[in-house]
């Protein structure tokens, strides 16, 4: 109990470190290069970034792989279900951000996850309930830790669960708090930080969508 | 000594005024929610709020999250919530919050319930809180 949580958290740090270098220094030599940046709030990625391969479950208990992000664009949190504060705000502004879209023609090929990243509480059919709860067409996914590992490193993605709670139904669990923009090749795109501003999201999303088109 | 204590209790809580005070419905499958209020302290000296309990949930803790270096994490004040003279504290989504833990039955809009906040001079207050969604920045109307 003592030692694997913190070790955990320094590996995450150090991965979160490394990755936020990595995107820093791609930003920076992507800006010599033809790809333009593009002025938003959140942080837009010229070079959208690969995702490592991964295997989760959705909350219909269907494979959840790198291949459900493709051909749409995703929204992603990562989060847990027992969450009393963030995850809430987090869902009910994409929820904002879906109302938003309505109108829009982007609404078609927009979808909305959860990641629970605490798969010993959120079973798939949990975080159906949970997210169907914000809006029908948000959907969750979880599985394995080593697989939810290998998406969250992927993104940068920090997160420590407690290894040994001394209650197994009651623990907190700290998590990132940005809000993930993967594009219609699977690719992470962009990250939009908290405090979440709904139009904001809105207003940069589309955006993004205009300038990948050009 | 009880009567002595609920007396200087009653004396002081005109001191401390709440408002505002919201919960937002929470997913059946989920037993935790958070409330939300506003803690005004209009006395001379500073105040401590030390706890909070209702018949809603099991267990009702003040929590504070933080949102740092794209981290969100979430922490049991132990010690209370310091309200200084004169100032006020707000609980918000994102920031302090009471955490209901393990709910009796799910919060729906439109319901309210009671809570009970305990100062550190010894009074409780009652407060009622209204279930509602949040009212987001740059919301539209459903």
């Amino acid at each position: 109990m003592a030692q694997s949580p913190n070790k955990r958290i320094v590996l995450y740090l150090l991965a979160g470190a490394f990755l936020a270098a990595g995107v820093w220094f791609g930003w920076q030599a992507s800006r010599t290069t033809a790809s333009a940046p593009l002025d938003i709030a959140g942080i837009y990625l010229p070079e959208a970034k690969p995702i490592a391969s991964f295997k989760l479950q959705d909350s219909e208990r269907q494979p959840f792989t790198q291949a459900q992000l493709k051909d749409q664009w995703t929204f992603l949190y990562f989060g847990y279900t027992y969450c009393p504060d963030a995850c809430p705000l987090a869902l009910a502004q994409l929820n904002q951000v879906s109302k938003l879209l309505q109108q829009e023609e982007a609404a078609e090929d927009t979808a909305y996850m959860l990641v629970s990243v605490d798969p010993r509480r959120d079973t798939p059919e949990r975080l159906a309930e949970y997210t169907e709860f914000f809006n029908p067409e948000f959907a969750g996914t979880t599985g394995a830790v080593d697989e939810i590992d290998k998406l969250t490193r992927s993104i940068g993605i920090y997160y420590a669960v407690p290894a040994e709670p001394e209650d197994p139904e009651n623990y907190l669990v700290d998590h990132s708090s940005v809000i993930v923009l993967t594009n219609p090749d699977g690719k992470l795109q962009a990250l939009f930080s908290a405090p979440h501003n709904p139009k904001q999201i809105y207003n940069d999303y589309l955006a993004i969508r205009t300038h990948n088109r050009s | 000594m009880l009567l002595l204590s609920l007396v200087l209790g009653m004396a002081h809580a005109q001191d401390i005024r709440i408002e505002q005070a919201w919960a937002r419905p929470n997913p059946p499958v989920v037993p935790n929610g958070a409330a939300y209020l506003q803690i005004y302290n209009d006395s001379t000296t500073d105040r401590h709020l030390l706890s909070a309990s209702s018949q809603i949930a099991k267990e009702l803790q003040l929590h504070k999250t933080t949102m740092e270096n794209n981290t969100t994490s979430m922490r049991k004040q132990s010690d209370g919530i310091p309200i200084a003279a004169g100032s006020s504290v707000v609980f918000q989504p994102g920031g302090l919050h009471i955490m209901l833990m393990g709910l009796q039955q799910p919060l729906q809009s439109g319901q309210s319930f009671e809570l009970n906040l305990e100062f550190d001079q010894g009074e409780i207050i009652p407060v009622t809180v209204n279930v509602r969604k949040d009212q987001l920045d740059g919301s539209i109307t459903e």
